[in-house]
């Protein structure tokens, strides 16, 4: 039995074609993929992220707690801010990817992705000391993402001046429901993501609609992700890709101690260990997830997404790859693409940043 | 509800067929733009090549996924839609007009009594 979130209606009435995402009836688009990819880089596009997983942590220990069991050192950041941090097993693979609100130095929620939401509460509560309290409170929130250059706009109509830095996060109260809002997302535009209690979520979501912010499914959440060289758990992270593979240096403090840190120490320092790359392509092709990349006539690892980028008008792919030890010498990679070779040449994984737009 | 022209012949696999003399004009139907979605590109066979009765002669591929196309009829190709290059979009905005992909000089017209009729073509759609 899929499980629907509290937008299923509304979702239904907007004509979306639905699809099962991680045990939940999600949409996959309402109108189309490339017009909600643009609607999110030009104007302003609202997604239904509810099928998230939120697991709250308590305790006066919480912090250390989590700093043992995550990348990201969770006492960098004051109360009100959102960091980003990967969960890691002891051999330096990886859990999850998710992000931690620090409501108090007591007080921690965590936003995990949905299909890996009762692994890692599983994982958690095995290494959760007496002190500390885990809990799944997945089903008391639902949860939307206002992404867009123009969704300070709409939410500032909608909710008053918000005043939000990016990675912070404010508690608020709106038509008498009590919202966590932050200026977090996962498209690489500006944005905004509201947790509340169902009914409020909804209430909010018909509104933003009613506002003339584009509805936008899994799909476009898919693209724009990847056109900013995000990366996706099952793609460019799993338990047999590490943090350290994926090129999430900025997200993981060596300096404390946490499962998996001396692995990745070691990987850290090693040259010619597999690394994330961005790739675009010079000939013609739609490069896709477990493509084989090839450098010199040699396979050397594989495409983890690939696809048409719709704001930056390329092809482009993120691939795990072991470069080889002499390194390179400006020489195309090949891409493997329906029984073709073709060719590829490396760019930052900062797609938006790295290309000009057409 | 998708839009099935009464004047083509139609593939299982989704594509057109207009026949005029020998040339047969060839793209894929309106119903499986909108099941594919976005079409952001097409890889097509050059002028001169062979294309054969149920085999591929090139791909479609969207956002979401890459699919073959099949040849409705054996021929050579005679002209390819070069638009599709820069604007694979002309496949979902008009998929039986400026998103045509192929014409072929049919080899046997009689090939062309196999082919579904748009009723047949209807009926497959509806029990899909």
């Amino acid at each position: 039995m899929l499980k629907k979130t509290p937008l299923y209606e509304e979702h239904v009435k907007l004509k979306a074609r639905m699809v099962n995402f991680a045990g939940f009836e999600m949409p996959i688009q309402y109108s189309s993929i490339i017009h909600e990819h643009m609607a999110v880089r030009e104007k302003a596009g609202i997604f239904d992220v509810s099928h998230m997983g939120e697991i709250l942590v308590k305790g006066q220990k919480a912090g250390d707690f989590l700093n043992g069991i995550l990348t990201n050192n969770i006492h960098k950041i004051k109360e009100g801010r959102v960091q980003y941090t990967i969960m890691t097993y002891e051999d330096g693979g990886t859990v999850d990817d998710l992000m931690v609100y620090k409501l108090s130095q007591a007080k921690y929620l965590l936003v995990v992705n949905a299909a890996n939401k009762d692994k890692d509460f599983e994982h958690m509560k095995s290494f959760v000391p007496k002190d500390v309290t885990v809990e799944d409170v997945s089903d008391e929130y639902g949860l939307i993402a206002i992404q867009g250059p123009e969704s300070s706009k709409f939410v500032d109509e909608l909710l008053g001046g918000v005043e939000l830095k990016p990675f912070n996060f404010k508690t608020m109260e709106y038509d008498n429901d009590t919202l966590i809002i932050s200026r977090t997302g996962y498209t690489g535009s500006d944005g905004f993501e509201v947790y509340g209690q169902p009914e409020a979520v909804k209430k909010l979501f018909c509104k933003f609609i009613h506002m003339g912010v584009t509805p936008c499914g899994l799909g476009a959440r898919d693209t724009l992700r990847f056109e900013a060289g995000l990366p996706l758990y099952g793609n460019e992270l799993g338990p047999d890709i590490t943090p350290v593979e994926a090129g999430l240096h900025r997200f993981i403090d060596l300096n404390k101690p946490f499962n998996g840190r001396d692995v990745l120490q070691a990987q850290k320092e090693q040259s010619d260990r597999r690394q994330l790359i961005g790739l675009k392509l010079l000939d013609r092709g739609v490069p896709r997830q477990g493509y084989p990349v090839y450098y010199e006539g040699n396979q050397i690892g594989k495409v983890t997404s690939g696809g048409f980028a719709p704001y930056l008008k390329k092809y482009l792919a993120m691939a795990l790859v072991k470069i080889p030890s002499n390194g390179l010498d400006n020489k195309p990679f090949d891409i493997e693409i329906r029984g073709k070779k073709r060719r590829a040449e490396k760019v930052s994984t900062n797609f938006l940043k790295a290309t000009e737009v057409r | 509800m998708s839009h099935i022209p009464t004047d083509l012949k139609y593939t299982e696999e989704h594509e057109w067929i207009s026949l005029k003399g020998k040339l047969g004009k060839i793209g894929i139907t309106d119903h499986a733009q909108d099941a594919l979605g976005d079409v952001v590109y097409v890889e097509l066979p050059e002028v001169g090549d062979k294309v054969v009765k149920g085999e591929a002669f090139g791909s479609v591929e969207s956002v979401k996924a890459a699919s073959d196309l099949f040849a409705p009829v054996s021929g050579t190709v005679v002209e390819v839609n070069e638009e599709l290059d820069d604007s694979p979009e002309l496949v979902n905005k008009s998929p039986y007009d400026d998103g045509w992909m192929i014409v072929v000089e049919v080899e046997d017209e009689s090939e062309l009594e196999e082919l579904l009729t748009p009723e047949e073509y209807e009926e497959q759609v509806e029990g899909e």
